[in-house]
């Protein structure tokens, strides 16, 4: 009986609750499409929240174990999520972090990772500092920068993306990324940094990123070269990268369906393809390859199973399609 | 004749049944029966699992992004235990992730009815209510938090400074009348962002600023070189006669009546020397409690400066005094105050050195326009054969008074 004492509002609030089905979805909207009226509730929460003014919460962080967000400890204790704003810091510590974006992408941040969590418009970006993240895309793009490197899951993936020092004396990053579901649009075909506006005022267009391969910046640079460091871009389906990288296999082993087209086309056109395959593979991002990212050189990866190829103002296959000043990330 | 035996020994069916299993079979039933009644008075309905696994299970749904599983977990939990407002704060959770902020909402507000004095269940809510952007509830919800477990502040903090706006609306309506909470806020917001200046302002404007903040502040404003108006806080809130200072003495804690405060600010700066000894000392002054005393160890031709203040002057003519007594301070080189003003105005009084009681020394100097500047206590190293000085000497009562 004491737990009927308050039945009235009790009632009240589960009548609401059962009274209010699933939010109901547009009939023929497509996921990641930038139509406006694919807004999902969530969106329209974040609109209505601009409107009076107020900050954006650009997703929610929870874990069992204490996080850092902007450098003061959070006790998951005290609450199971916490509100993110644009530009925070999270960092996780012994045990794994959940962010649930703004546009509803799940990331779990590994132990004693550390990302600046940022919205793009109607997505997000994460910078990641430190560490690695799992991360399970719904209906829009993730934006991802590893190391200088900007690696973009399309919508519907699922995989993750790591960061670690490599053993070498020149303290390169290795980002090892891989998709297990969906592929990557972009895998390092770009530089970015902690703001995201890098690769978003560049419009050269990509720089050299990708796997490259080697502790010596092995990047193809020269246009119309189909080398890359000590590897060759091989044929249709492979691209080889340095000797450290695992491009070839990775390409055969998880390439989707156009990964092969992509490379064989980047080769045929005479640009430098310097790429893991398909998602899986380890890109060495070392200061040379910074340096030639900046550059003019012009290679195209061969990861993202092909999404690169597509130049429809339309996307592809339902994607939003590449990156482009007619199709930039929505900052 | 053997088959008849064993076809003797054995029971039929019914003998089992009325017989010694009988009873076997009825404790099945009643065991099976009470575990039932205590499932049904215990239990969540869902999967038949304790509230709490239940919520676990929830929370798995919740984590793998399948959002509504957790809301028709999390209905379930709350409904089998709807006096347990964890529940209901969970489902607000899960709701709010799907976007059904209506709803979320009343489920946050019900566990809210349901132990108005939970900080946890307080704080979920001004989670969800920064969430969504209703930050006077948000920030009403924090303020009860921050008062029932102080332990939570720099959650709360974070929280504010994140999503709470301006700081005017965050010391109104997340704060409110505390100055200490106040306080602790200015000095959290100064830590990440000393730019930030309207959080000082909002806490000036409603008279809550305290010493501490004030002194973190004025060291700020040195910092930019922004003398003036760190003088001006200087004389509201830290100045020993915040009345006559910048009035009548230009000199703070003239008479070294409190110790100095380590820090950049307008008290008295004292750095430790090896050849001397530098003390505040009680049982000799010439007026109120205390002085400044000297003691040089005769070991080196000391070039001292190691006592010295900060000091804002505006435009005019300034006189410079302060009592001195010495006690067989040696060599030709005794002790002076000097100043240094802008605009190259200086003044040094006459050295002093032998044995005197207090006595008044003095010089002038005139200012043209308004700057910091620095008074020192200072012995310039001797060019004699003897040159190490040794003594004692004590200083009180400094003075910078315009001349009027």
């Amino acid at each position: 009986m004491r737990r009927l004492a308050k039945l009235p509002l009790f009632a009240t609030a589960l009548a609401a609750l059962v009274l209010n089905g699933a939010p109901q979805q547009r009939p023929g909207s497509r996921p990641g499409g930038n139509d406006p009226a694919d807004a999902t509730p969530a969106a329209a929460a974040e609109a209505a929240v601009a409107a009076a003014g107020e900050v954006l919460v650009v997703g929610t962080i929870s874990s069992t174990a204490p996080l850092l967000i902007d450098g003061v400890s959070m006790d998951g204790r005290a609450a199971s999520s916490w509100p993110l704003a644009g530009q925070d810091q999270v960092a996780s510590t012994t045990d794994a972090a959940l962010l649930v974006t703004h546009d509803q992408n799940l990331v779990i941040l590994d132990p004693f990772t550390e990302v600046r969590v940022s919205a793009a418009g109607r997505e997000t970006y994460l910078y990641l500092r430190k560490g690695g993240l799992n991360f399970e895309t719904r209906q829009t793009r993730l934006f991802i920068c590893a190391a200088g490197y900007l690696f973009v899951p399309e919508p519907l993936s699922t995989g993750y993306v790591r960061m670690a020092k490599s053993q070498a004396a020149d303290a390169t990053f290795l980002v090892d990324h891989q998709v297990t579901a969906g592929a990557f649009i972009e895998v390092g075909d770009r530089g970015c940094d902690e703001q995201g506006l890098a690769w978003l005022l560049s419009s050269a267009g990509p720089g050299v990123a990708g796997a490259v391969g080697g502790a010596a910046g092995a990047v193809g640079a020269a246009a119309g070269s189909a080398a890359a460091g000590a590897g060759a871009a091989a044929g249709a389906g492979a691209a080889a990268a340095g000797a450290g990288a695992t491009a070839a296999g990775a390409a055969a082993a998880a390439g989707t369906a156009v990964a092969g087209t992509a490379a064989g086309a980047a080769a045929a056109a005479g640009t430098a393809v310097a790429a893991a395959g398909a998602g899986i593979g380890t890109a060495a991002v070392t200061a040379g390859a910074v340096a030639a990212a900046a550059g003019s050189a012009v290679a195209v990866s061969a990861a993202g199973s092909g999404n690169n190829t597509c130049t429809s103002p339309d996307g592809c296959n339902g994607n939003p399609g590449p990156l482009s000043p007619a199709n930039p990330p929505l900052l | 004749m053997a088959e008849g035996a064993v076809a003797a020994s054995m029971p039929d069916s019914s003998s089992i049944i009325a017989g010694r299993w009988l009873p076997l079979a009825m404790s099945v039933l009643l065991a099976m029966l009470t575990f039932r009644s205590l499932l049904l008075e215990n239990v969540s309905g869902e999967l038949g699992l304790p509230p709490q696994r239940a919520a676990n299970l929830a929370y798995r749904s919740l984590w793998r992004g399948d959002t509504d599983g957790a809301i028709r977990r999390f209905q379930s939990v709350a409904a089998d235990d709807p006096a347990f407002p964890y529940r209901w704060s969970d489902l607000g959770s899960a709701l709010a992730d799907a976007g059904r902020n209506a709803e979320a909402q009343a489920a946050f507000e019900h566990a809210l009815e349901l132990t108005p004095a939970s900080p946890q269940i307080a704080l979920r809510a001004a989670n969800f209510y920064f969430r969504t952007g209703q930050t006077p509830r948000a920030l009403q919800l924090c303020r009860a938090v921050l008062r029932r477990l102080p332990l939570y502040q720099d959650m709360v903090f974070s929280l504010f400074y994140r999503f709470g706006g301006s700081s005017a609306r965050v010391l109104e309506q997340g704060i409110g009348s505390d100055a200490e909470l106040a306080n602790n806020y200015f000095r959290f917001v100064h830590a990440r962002d000393p730019r930030n200046e309207s959080i000082w302002l909002s806490l000036d404007a409603n008279s809550l600023a305290n010493s501490t903040s004030a002194r973190v502040r004025v060291q700020w404003l040195l910092r930019q070189s922004r003398q003036r108006e760190a003088a001006l806080v200087w004389k509201k809130y830290l100045a020993l006669h915040k009345d006559d200072w910048l009035r009548k003495n230009f000199v703070d804690n003239a008479g070294f009546e409190v110790a100095p405060v380590p820090g950049e600010g307008y008290d008295w700066v004292v750095e430790a020397s090896p050849v001397t000894r530098i003390t505040r000392v009680g049982d000799v002054h010439s007026e109120g409690s205390h002085s400044l005393r000297i003691d040089f160890d005769g070991s080196q031709n000391v070039d001292f400066r190691n006592v010295s203040q900060s000091l804002w002057l505006e435009p005019g003519q300034y006189r410079l005094r302060a009592s001195v007594r010495t006690e067989a301070l040696t060599t030709d080189e005794g002790i002076r105050l000097q100043v240094s003003g802008p605009g190259n105005s200086s003044a040094v009084t006459e050295s002093v050195t032998g044995t005197s009681d207090w006595h008044r020394v003095s010089a002038s100097f005139t200012v043209v326009a308004a700057g910091p500047g620095q008074i020192l206590l200072i012995r310039r190293p001797s060019t004699r054969f003897e040159n190490r000085p040794r003594g004692s000497v004590w200083l009180d009562d400094i003075e910078i008074s315009p001349v009027r």
